[in-house]
């Protein structure tokens, strides 16, 4: 049964609110000294309940499957529901996750600033606090 | 589960743009992880090892994709590390296209060398913290997943200190059950396959926790007190940049 706009909108604010704390926790990671590997991890999940929250707040579908969140990712992005388009970013960081489950963090997590992709996921998430909240006003 | 025909064709087409990407080098491409050991599940992704004589271009490549390219000089450093993936991939990878990087690593002292185990301790410490962060976040499908690995490492720690090599992740399981683990098997087996509760990554943090202090006390304590330092430092820098700044601490903040 389809969910009422009420209960979408909380269910989006739930994975805005989850996807702030995880930014909240990345930032604290990129500070000197660095945790890159944690704070690449909890940009990815950001970005995903992020996304998660936006598809939620339109009412569009979403699986658990990372790589199927890349392709809604893009979708959004091409029905100019979202203005940015971070499908390619969720595959690199999602390979850079990978890369460090496997044991210590390769040469391409040290070239990484961390400093550029939590200040790049806050402006997104700015973005979709901005759409949860133009589709309550509504 | 991607269809046999699928992990053949996905192989075969990154063969093809590797190979046309770095025609001057000398490429081999193995094939790792659990379709390698034919125990992939639905959950699997095709994971290939690329070595080359030198640096080579990886172009991005499809989502089910997961690929590690190295130079044969860094695979050997690894292997010498006593790092598991790499003696792994020369114990279990099923070579795809070879060159000569390769099969001189698979000839080398190197590739007899046992893994390190008291490096997977680390690695099993380091992703249970994050496991416990995603918790507290309240996203139990992210704290499953860096569970999962958090699980896996603590697994493999325990199979190479009994000098047992930890195949694929699905037959870890029973390998642990051989070892008498089996409630990490049942840990392992519950994060592959069923949605994680709250109730249940608690029971399992703790108890994976309990374990790596068990295996090796020295490194899981050298673990937590250069945890201590970094976040002190952090504490200690954020402070520094506070009493220059707007008189607010980054941490106070949080």
């Amino acid at each position: 049964m389809a969910k009422s706009k009420k209960d979408r909108l909380k269910e989006a604010n739930a994975h805005l609110a989850r996807a702030r704390d995880q930014w909240d926790r990345a930032a604290v990671d990129s500070w000197s000294p660095e945790d890159s590997a944690g704070c690449v991890t909890k940009c990815f999940y950001s970005y995903e309940n992020a996304l998660v929250a936006a598809a939620a707040a339109l009412g569009t579908a979403w699986t658990k499957r990372h790589y199927e969140k890349a392709d809604l990712a893009r979708r959004l992005f091409e029905q100019n529901k979202l203005k940015t388009d971070i499908s390619d970013l969720l595959v690199r960081l999602n390979e850079l996750r990978k890369d460090v489950s496997y044991g210590d963090p390769g040469v391409e997590l040290s070239q990484i600033n961390l400093e550029d992709l939590v200040s790049e996921l806050e402006s997104f998430l700015g973005e979709v606090g901005e759409l949860v909240s133009s589709l309550e006003e509504d | 589960m991607l269809a046999e025909p699928t992990y053949t064709s996905l192989t075969q087409d990154f063969v093809r743009e590797v190979s046309s990407a770095n025609k001057e080098m000398q490429i081999s491409v193995i094939l790792i992880g659990s379709v390698a050991r034919s125990t992939h599940t639905s959950k699997s992704d095709l994971d290939l090892l690329v070595i080359s004589d030198r640096p080579p271009v990886v172009a991005r490549h499809p989502d089910r994709l997961h690929v590690q390219a190295l130079t044969a000089q860094q695979f050997a450093e690894r292997l010498r590390a006593g790092d598991d993936f790499a003696a792994w991939c020369v114990r279990y990878g099923v070579p795809i296209v070879t060159a000569q990087p390769w099969l001189d690593i698979v000839n080398s002292a190197e590739a007899a060398i046992w893994p390190d185990w008291h490096n997977k301790v680390r690695h099993a410490a380091r992703r249970l913290t994050l496991a416990a962060a995603l918790l507290e976040t309240g996203d139990l499908a992210a704290a499953g997943e860096e569970m999962l690995y958090a699980a896996s490492h603590t697994a493999r720690a325990i199979l190479l200190k009994a000098r047992i090599f930890p195949l694929s992740r699905p037959e870890i399981i029973g390998q642990l059950r051989e070892a008498n683990h089996g409630r990490l098997a049942k840990i392992l087996e519950d994060l592959s396959y069923q949605e994680p509760t709250k109730g249940a990554l608690t029971r399992d943090l703790l108890y994976v926790k309990r374990l790596l202090v068990f295996i090796d006390r020295p490194v899981y304590r050298e673990f937590v007190q250069l945890r201590r330092q970094h976040l002190l430092a952090k504490k200690n820098h954020s402070s520094s940049l506070a009493s220059s700044g707007n008189g607010r601490s980054p941490v106070q903040d949080r």
